[in-house]
C-alpha cells in the first residue's frame, strides 16, 4: 500500500477504491483500529460509486509512529495535510467512533473541504479519566479485545504474533505518546460545537452499541442532521443486512432519507 | 489494459499460485517467512497468521499485478467474516482464474 509523507507527520498509510469516482469519500478509522476496517466491510461497496480514500491515523496500522498530536484539532490536521499530499480540494467524510470525533472537528474548523459527513458511533467520554503506565497492561488489553465482535476476536486469538502485534500500536499509543493527556483534556462533544457543524451530517448508531446512549446525549442539540439507528452493536456496519453503504450513498448523493424514530437503547 | 488483460488469461494456476505465493512471501517478510509454508491449502488468517492490514496489503498488491478490475477488494469485503477467516489460498487462486 502506498505511503505519503505529508506536512502534519511522517508517512501516512492510504489506500484509494476507484480512483475514477467523481466525488471522493474518505474513511476514518477508529482509535486503535486500522484501514481494514472498512476496506474489508463497506468501503468497496461504496466504490461502487464513490473514489473512496482508507488511511491509517498516525501510529495505527502502517502509518508511522508519532508521539504527540493526540487531540481532535491535530487529527483534523493531518486529514487536511493528506488530503493536500493527495491532491484532493473536497471529499465527503466518514468517520467511525473516535474517527467521527474527527470528521466532525475537521467539518467545524475545515468546512470549506468537506461536502457531508457520516458520524457512526459517536463516543461519550471514559467514565474515568485515562492514565498512563501500569494500568494499560496485558490484561487489560485483552480486556478491550474481548469488546470485540465475536468473529473479530476469533480472528484476534487465534495467533500470538497477531495478538502481540496489536498489543505492540496498543502499548505504544498508551504510554509513549501524549494520548492519555490530549484525551483527558478533551471536552465531550458540546452543543457548541455540533451547532458550528454547518455541515450536512448523517449521526449512525448501533442500538446494542456501548456508544449508543452518547446519542441521547447529544439528540436535543441536533437540529438540521440526520439520524438513523441499525439493530446491532458497535460493529453494526459489518451486517451485511444492515445495508449501510447504501444509506450512506443515498446520503451523499442527496436523496432522501427516511427519518426514523429514536430506538431504545438494548443490553447486549 | 487490454494488453495485460491478454498477458494475464494465459497464465495456468501454478503460474498464478506462483505469483500469489510470491506476494504472500513479501508481506510475511524475509524475517519471518521460513516459519511458514505456502500452500494452496494455507489458510490466511490461521495457517499463515495474517493480520486485516495484511489482507488489505494483499488485495493492492494483487490489484496491481493483475488490474482493478479484478474487483479482488469488493469480492473480498463481500465475504461474510467466518468465511473470511477460513479463507484458503485456493479460493484465492479460484477466483483469479474466474476473473483473468
Amino acid at each position: 500500500m502506498p505511503l505519503v509523507r505529508t506536512s502534519a507527520h511522517k508517512e501516512v498509510n492510504y489506500a484509494v477504491l476507484n480512483p475514477n469516482g467523481k466525488e471522493t469519500v474518505t474513511i476514518i478509522h477508529g482509535m486503535f483500529g486500522n484501514l481494514s476496517q472498512f476496506y474489508l466491510s463497506i468501503g468497496p461497496d461504496l466504490a461502487k460509486t464513490y473514489k473512496v480514500l482508507l488511511y491509517d491515523l498516525k501510529s495505527h496500522g502502517k502509518s508511522s509512529k508519532v508521539s504527540n498530536g493526540y487531540d481532535l484539532d491535530s487529527f483534523a490536521w493531518d486529514l487536511v495535510a493528506l488530503w493536500d499530499a493527495l491532491g484532493i480540494s473536497k471529499s465527503h467524510l466518514m468517520g467511525f467512533s473516535f474517527g467521527a470525533l474527527v470528521a466532525i472537528r475537521a467539518g467545524v474548523r475545515y468546512p470549506k473541504r468537506i461536502q457531508k459527513i457520516t458520524a457512526m458511533e459517536v463516543p461519550p467520554l471514559p467514565d474515568v479519566p485515562l492514565q498512563k503506565t501500569g494500568d494499560y497492561t496485558w490484561d487489560h488489553f485483552l480486556f478491550f479485545a474481548h469488546s470485540l465482535p465475536k468473529g473479530v476476536i476469533d480472528n484476534f486469538f487465534s495467533s500470538e504474533r497477531k495478538l502481540k502485534k496489536t498489543y505492540a500500536i496498543y502499548e505504544y499509543i498508551i504510554n509513549q505518546t501524549s494520548f492519555i493527556e490530549d484525551n483527558n483534556a478533551r471536552k465531550p462533544l458540546s452543543e457548541q460545537e455540533l451547532g458550528s457543524l454547518q455541515i450536512e451530517t448523517l449521526f449512525l448508531y448501533g442500538n446494542q452499541s456501548i456508544c449508543f446512549p452518547e446519542l441521547a446525549r447529544i439528540k436535543p442539540w441536533i437540529k438540521h442532521q440526520k439520524v438513523h439507528v441499525f439493530n446491532g452493536t458497535h460493529g453494526f456496519f459489518m451486517d451485511k443486512d444492515n445495508k449501510v453503504a447504501e444509506l450512506m450513498e443515498k446520503f451523499y448523493g442527496g436523496h432522501p432519507l427516511q427519518e426514523e424514530k429514536l430506538q431504545e437503547a438494548r443490553p447486549l | 489494459m487490454d494488453h495485460l488483460k491478454k498477458e494475464t488469461s494465459t497464465r495456468t494456476r501454478q503460474e498464478i499460485f506462483d505469483k500469489v505465493s510470491t506476494i504472500l512471501a513479501a508481506i510475511i517478510g524475509e524475517d519471518f517467512i521460513d516459519e511458514y509454508e505456502i500452500t494452496q491449502e494455507s489458510t490466511f488468517t490461521g495457517d499463515l497468521e495474517m493480520e486485516s492490514i495484511e489482507l488489505v496489503e494483499f488485495s493492492e498488491k494483487l490489484k496491481a499485478e493483475f488490474g482493478e478490475e479484478i474487483g479482488f477488494a469488493a469480492w473480498l469485503s463481500n465475504l461474510e467474516l467466518e468465511r473470511l477467516v477460513m479463507l484458503k489460498v485456493n479460493d484465492v487462486l479460484d477466483y483469479l482464474e474466474e476473473c483473468l
